[in-house]
């Protein structure tokens, strides 16, 4: 609060005269150029790698004495197109589509990761604000969430009796932990003031719950969810090996018995594409809530 | 002022806020338990503007808290217009020391969330947005209504949090640093602002802070506790500059620096 003494002091000042700036378009064009060359290296660069990529593994399987086991580069083409051409395909059971196997495969997760979200975000939510009962259900967590989710899948067959139930079921195993975990987590880390503005505002539980605490929560839940989907969606090609029927992780186990590797080649970037997709489309959930 | 202004000023002599016999401690690793804060009592009037001061550490904070009604106290009663304390109430504004702004909403649906969350009184949407944009415009912040909290600076937040506090209407104002988190210039700048808002808004102030400075400028009585543990309240000063106040005349007032130098001596103890 203290105001400057009016006395004569001498006062040094060896500040410059202000530089003339350069004009802020040459300096946007100047970003403007350096992403376009960034971005043109990029793309070199990955065409590199990838006709790279392509050279060795021809080097590595063309002329192998296998008995024509491995999938060389142009037989995994040949078959891409063919697969593509009867991905709509439904003749029997035995002749269907990729499609029809990707749809179920996604299907399956979809069901079971909506199930496990649909319990884990409120559980995680009670979990997260009560310590006591946290801590009287925090010993059934720490034991299950290490066990693989496929140490389940005998467990559903005997229970469940239906293939289907228990690849749902698999699937909601793997991914319930890691939403519970996170969204736990989650609540534990809210701003404490902001439970304590709520409370001074004299907020019901219903307003506490939904206009304070599930946004301040949702970043973390989001990347719980982010975890949980592609948990299942790796976990449903192992679980659709074992129970069969209709999915990616059939196709890839009948290929095989088929002796049909250049179809596996096909299926594992499928399933990485489409395992891609589905981690962008639920990151798209935190747009909801921007960042503090 | 004659007697006669002073009684029709005060028209009950019952304090609003009343603190009796507290005392308040916390679970200790080494000592099983610390008493924090030791038997206080304190009786705050009616539109009284009180400033808490003292060493960090000392308690302040959860004597606020306390009085807020977030923190329960160990032994004795506080109650408010003659009623106890139990629980949190929205007759007491809190500002926070950080700002405590809900980053997912705009300044003013901050400022709503505030008026619409009231239990006791609904109102119209057409209100509220009136009712929150008149309080930013209390604390000059009409041209930022729409910011988010991110895009507002320090003072700026303190500002939001200071209109929301007073958006409430509450009997009492409870001010924890609210500008302790802040630069020396817009400090300097916002308790000239906030001068004049409790001069216009004639309520009561608890506030605490550790700027003597901004003590003497707002109270009317400054409450120096000692160092904790087991803190109390050393000393009670009324603080005696007539209103409206102004820096410079304070500044020339011999009383002022009689004060500020009680203050700083019994605060570093020299
Ligand atoms: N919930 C709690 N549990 C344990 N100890 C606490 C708790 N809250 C506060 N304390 C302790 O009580 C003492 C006083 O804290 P308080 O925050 O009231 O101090 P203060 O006077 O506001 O300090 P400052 O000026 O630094 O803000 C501190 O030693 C602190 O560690
Ligand atoms: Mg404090």
């Amino acid at each position: 609060m203290s105001t400057p003494t009016t006395q004569a002091a001498e006062i040094t000042d060896t500040a410059q005269k202000p530089h003339t700036n350069t004009a802020p378009e040459a300096l946007q064009q100047r970003a403007k150029a350096q992403r376009t060359r960034d971005r043109f290296q990029t793309t070199g660069l990955f065409v590199i790698f990838f006709l790279g990529f392509i050279g060795l593994w021809h080097l590595a399987t063309v002329g192998l004495d296998d008995g024509g086991l491995a999938p060389t580069p142009g037989a995994t083409w040949d078959r891409l197109l063919e697969m593509l051409g009867t991905a709509f395909l439904l003749d029997g059971p035995n002749n269907v589509g990729i499609f029809y196997h990707l749809l179920a495969s996604i299907q399956r997760v979809l069901l079971g990761f909506g199930l496990a979200a649909i319990i884990a975000v409120p559980l995680g939510l009670l979990l997260g604000t009560s310590r006591v009962i946290h801590d009287g259900m925090d010993p059934f967590i720490q034991i299950l969430r290490p066990v693989s989710p496929l140490a389940w899948l005998p467990l559903g067959l005997a229970l469940l009796r239906d293939s289907q139930m228990t690849a749902i079921f698999v699937i909601f195993m793997a991914a319930l932990w890691p939403i519970l975990v996170s969204t736990i987590d989650g609540v534990r880390r809210v701003n404490p003031l902001f439970l304590d503005l709520a409370k001074s505002l004299e907020t019901d539980t219903k307003t506490r719950v939904f206009k304070v605490l599930l946004p301040a929560t949702l970043p973390a839940i989001v990347t719980g969810l982010r975890t949980a989907l592609s948990t299942a969606w790796l976990v449903i090609v192992a679980a659709e090996m074992i129970v069969g029927g209709r999915g990616m992780g059939h196709f890839v186990w009948n290929e095989w018995n088929a002796l049909n590797t250049p179809s596996i080649v096909v299926a594992i970037v499928i399933i990485g594409g489409v395992g891609f997709l589905l981690d962008r489309s639920i990151a798209q959930l935190q747009r909801l809530v921007p960042k503090s | 002022m004659t007697a006669e202004t002073l009684t029709t000023e005060r028209t009950s002599t019952e304090p609003v806020v009343k603190l009796e016999g507290i005392t308040k401690g916390f679970p200790d690793r080494k000592k099983g338990f610390q008493r924090i804060v030791g038997t206080t009592d304190v009786d705050i009037n009616e539109g009284e503007f009180i400033t808490i001061i003292g060493p960090s550490g000392c308690g302040k904070s959860t004597i606020l808290k306390m009085i807020a009604g977030l923190e329960s106290v160990d032994e004795g009663t506080i109650s408010l217009a003659g009623k106890p304390i139990t629980a949190p109430s929205r007759e007491l504004g809190i500002v926070f020391q950080q700002h405590v702004l809900l980053p997912w909403m705009s300044a003013r649906q901050n400022v709503i969330f505030a008026l619409e969350t009231d239990p006791h009184q609904k109102r119209s949407k057409q209100e509220l947005e009136t009712l929150a944009d008149e309080y930013l415009e209390l604390v000059n912040l009409s041209h930022a209504a729409d910011r988010r909290p991110t895009q507002l600076s320090g003072g700026m937040q303190q500002r939001v949090g200071i209109a929301r506090a007073f958006a409430l209407e509450p009997k009492v104002m409870l001010l924890d640093e609210p500008l302790g988190a802040l630069d020396a210039l817009t400090r300097h700048e916002l308790q000239l602002q906030l001068l004049q808002l409790c001069e216009q808004q004639k309520r009561t102030f608890i506030m605490v802070t550790h700027d003597v400075d901004e003590a003497l400028l707002l109270s009317d009585r400054i409450l120096v506790m000692g160092a904790g543990p087991n803190a109390q309240i050393v000393h009670d000063l009324s603080v005696p500059f007539s209103r409206p106040r102004d820096v410079e005349n304070l500044e020339q007032d011999p009383k002022y620096h009689e004060l500020r130098s009680f203050l700083l001596s019994s605060l570093t103890g020299h």
